[in-house]
């Protein structure tokens, strides 16, 4: 140990070789009378202040007593030091600084986020319960749920997921309250997802999905801190990905997709009226459409006969079978919904009012459609939106026309039928081993528990 | 009793009101239909109890695998064949009843084979997906159901079209001789419960037939024996009953909904039953099939490329004799044949339950 020994040491060159020709990538030796310490960092990840401040100054500042190298592992800052270059590099790429001192390496979380802002919750607003959602940043969000639930049996654990990106990925979890059989599943999923790169949790979610072909989602999305609480307080999984401002609840069932936060925060018979506005609208925006075809193609005689004849009067002059003129207005609303889901805000006002009002209007005048369906499609339009998962309304939205197609071919016992197959279908599933569609809670998890025996 | 089990019960019971049943026991309502009936309702409440009490001491055991373990393979083979033809009969019997009603009510001119199509695919799935999930189709389909049934019993009681004359009139027979046809026919309402042979596997729980249980069953068959008799006696009158091919189309068919946006009470009835129906013939044919399942088993394990094989062989030929038979039967023939069914079924019946008493004292010794 001399002091002509400023050059750094093979282990540092070697690393700081692979970063190589990377222009954020900062070598530095500190030298004061006999100590040396070598900092290796990106300056694009790490903070620069609290490198000065915690790194930096202190070296200069304490005196010859005082041990430097106690001094960097005393810091709270550190981070466990990885086997393995490999390892120790994808450390370095995620904002540590790698600080040598003679032979003791240490590596010093000093991480400078730009995304850790918090965002306002968009996509799933309510009127009561925060305002704030999360933000893209993984500390920022563990941060978000750790202020809101304080008990020592909230577990956060990290996962680094192997694929291109090396994301971090952290499971937040009630050990008291969860499945370790599910949790053991998760974790397997996790592991064994096999692509090339990751980019949020909603693609993490469409690999942790085990049917290759599936309509309904199995795990839920969400911005809002309450939901992932509730959640998780009912025993379930959150998955955080780092860069995402989204977190994955797993296992999730039908009902927990038809649950929105407002829920909570209402009175008993408001929230009543609501679910039942809720469940009301799906049944409607799935079934109705198939109900006009049935009715008026294959059974006329099922409605009284003054409405009976009100619905055929109305499609006097529409020169095809009903069917065609439902998928037709259908398509036409669904291609409406989606237009003006991508079109910027200004420009989507416009083109629904130009769309819905003015197309439905010289759509029935040009005798294309009976007056009754553009109410029959514009209120199946309206009552997709009623569900309060977006994920769960595009699903619905297919199932619609499964039963259309069925109902097309079958007449109205088709449409029991579909209807009692997509029922089937939905109590078949599974989402980590629960059943995806079920009444009944109260005994849920000890019917489970019985299975798993 | 486990709730899923009183669900098995009630799927059958309510099933049997629109297939054969009725029609068989209007035949006999001058040969000693009543005194069959309550003779019937007594027995079924005791087969129930019997049939609980055996399975007691397997909880948790399908009747294939207690057979397995107690019984040497080339007895239980024809054992688990005849269950398995038998329930796979019941299905049948619903589905081509029912196919029959949607052709002559619902869509009159729709092909048979058409209508019977529109069956395969939701029937197919049920017979082959997981039997915990038909335990739970069957709670949510009864949830979703139950507010339009309850209404549809208030609108019969209290239908102003009832004679309760002809009730009475009906009940004035109660001093016949008991007949055999009448007293099996009514059993058959009772042996839903017998699907537990299969759904056992799931059902972990010890369960209970204590008077609480014996007290529901037999409230519930009774009420249920009395709305499938006398109803349609009371609005259709007694004299004529005999001559109705499908009396409870008939029934509520004579109800109205005054200010409904449906007027006749009939489609909602159709479309009820059409749902309690199908569950019937999925549970009836899902239990056969997995009896079935264990006939064809060839080693203890199987490849799964050897299993969906097996299950695809075993749906082709569920289809094909359903299409086979449905279309050659006649109304007459299903009259008739259905009789047979229910005078075999109860002899059947008699017999699994002294096969499970015989299975219950080898497990005790």
């Amino acid at each position: 140990m001399g002091e002509l020994e400023n050059e750094a040491p093979a282990y540092v060159n070697r690393l700081a070789k692979q970063l190589a020709p990377s222009t954020d990538v900062v070598k530095k030796t500190l030298k004061r009378k006999e100590r040396i310490v070598h900092l290796l960092y990106l300056k694009s990840v790490v903070d620069m202040m609290q490198l000065q401040e915690i790194i930096v100054k202190p070296f200069y500042e304490l005196s010859k007593e005082q041990n430097f190298a106690d001094y960097i592992r005393s810091l709270p800052y550190e981070t466990n030091m990885p086997s393995g270059d490999e390892e120790v590099l994808i450390e370095i790429t995620k904002g540590n600084v790698f600080v040598m001192i003679d032979k003791q390496i240490t590596l010093l979380e000093l991480k400078m986020v730009a995304a850790n802002a918090v965002q306002e919750a968009t996509m799933e607003p309510t009127i009561h319960g925060p305002q704030l959602g999360l933000s893209e940043s993984l500390e920022t969000n563990i941060n978000v749920i750790r202020q809101r639930y304080h008990q020592p049996s909230l577990i956060i654990e990290t996962v680094q997921l192997e694929e291109a990106s090396n994301r971090s990925v952290a499971l937040v979890y009630d050990t008291d309250l969860v499945r370790p059989k599910l949790l053991k599943d998760i974790k397997k999923r996790i592991q064994s997802i096999d692509i090339k790169l990751i980019q949020g949790s909603s693609d993490l979610q469409y690999h942790m999905n085990e049917v290759k072909y599936s309509l309904f989602p199995t795990s839920l999305l969400t911005e809002r801190p309450d939901r992932v609480l509730h959640n998780m307080a009912a025993g379930k999984v959150i998955i955080l990905v780092d860069g995402s401002p989204h977190a994955l609840i797993t296992p999730t069932v039908f009902f927990d997709f038809m649950a929105s936060m407002e829920d909570n925060y209402y009175s008993f018979w408001v929230v009543k009226l609501i679910q039942f506005l809720r469940y009301g609208g799906l049944f409607t925006c799935i079934m109705l459409p198939a109900l006009y075809v049935g009715i008026t193609s294959y059974t006329p005689d099922v409605f009284r006969t003054e409405l009976a004849l009100t619905v055929a009067a109305s499609r006097i002059g529409v020169p095809y079978p009903s069917f065609i003129e439902v998928f037709f207005m259908l398509i036409f609303i669904e291609l409406l919904t989606e237009a003006s889901m991508r079109l910027p805000n200004t420009i989507s006002a416009t083109a629904t009012t130009v769309g819905g009002l003015i197309l439905g209007t010289a759509a029935v005048e040009a005798a294309l459609t009976s007056n009754i369906l553009v109410i029959v499609v514009s209120l199946v339009a309206i009552s997709t939106f009623v569900i309060p998962i977006s994920e769960m309304n595009y699903a619905v939205r297919v199932c619609r026309f499964f039963l259309l197609v069925y109902t097309t071919v079958f007449g109205l016992a088709g449409l029991v039928l579909g209807m009692l197959g997509l029922i089937m279908y939905l109590v078949n599933k599974d989402s980590f081993g629960e059943p995806y569609l079920r009444l009944f809670g109260k005994n849920r998890q000890e019917e489970l528990k019985a299975d798993e025996q | 009793m486990s709730r899923f089990v009183y669900y098995l019960l009630i799927s059958n019971m309510v099933a049997n009101m629109i297939a054969a049943g009725p029609r068989i026991l209007f035949s006999k309502s001058e040969q000693g239909a009543i005194v069959s009936m309550i003779i019937a309702l007594f027995f079924g409440v005791f087969i129930n109890w019997a049939l609980i009490k055996f399975f007691n001491a397997f909880s948790g055991e399908s009747l294939p695998e207690i057979l397995d373990l107690y019984v040497k393979r080339w007895i239980s083979i024809p054992i688990l064949v005849v269950l398995g033809s038998i329930w796979y009969i019941a299905g049948l019997q619903t589905l081509i009843t029912y196919v029959d009603l949607l052709l002559r009510f619902l869509a009159p001119e729709m092909s048979v084979y058409t209508t019977l199509s529109m069956f395969i695919v939701v029937i197919s799935f049920g017979v082959i997906m997981k039997s915990r999930s038909i335990l739970f189709t069957l709670e949510l389909v009864f949830v979703m159901l139950l507010p339009f049934a309850i209404y549809y019993v208030i609108k019969l009681y209290f239908s102003p079209q009832i004679s309760w004359d002809y009730v009475r009139l009906a009940m004035s027979f109660i001093d016949n001789p008991p007949n055999y046809t009448v007293f099996s026919t009514t059993l058959f309402f009772f042996i839903g419960t017998f699907d537990i042979i299969v759904f056992n596997s799931l059902l972990k729980k010890k369960m209970i037939f204590g008077l609480k249980e014996a007290t529901f069953v037999f409230l519930l068959g009774a009420f249920t024996i009395f709305t499938t008799y006398f109803i349609p006696i009371g609005v259709l009158g007694f004299d004529r009953i005999k001559d109705f091919i499908y009396p409870w189309i008939f029934t509520s068919d004579s109800i109205r909904m005054k200010f409904g946006v449906i007027e006749r009470v009939v489609f909602i009835f159709l479309l009820i039953f059409l749902a309690v129906a199908f569950l019937s013939i999925m549970i009836h044919w899902h239990v056969s099939f997995k009896l079935f399942e264990n006939v064809f088993r060839l080693k203890k394990s199987m490849t799964n490329k050897g299993k969906t094989i097996r299950t695809c062989i075993l749906l082709v030929a569920f289809w094909v004799v359903a299409f086979f038979i449905t279309v050659r039967v006649t109304e007459y023939d299903l009259f008739t044949y259905s009789s047979y069914y229910f005078n075999l079924m109860s002899v059947v019946i008699v017999g699994l339950l002294s096969l499970l008493w015989m299975l219950n004292r080898r497990a005790k010794s």
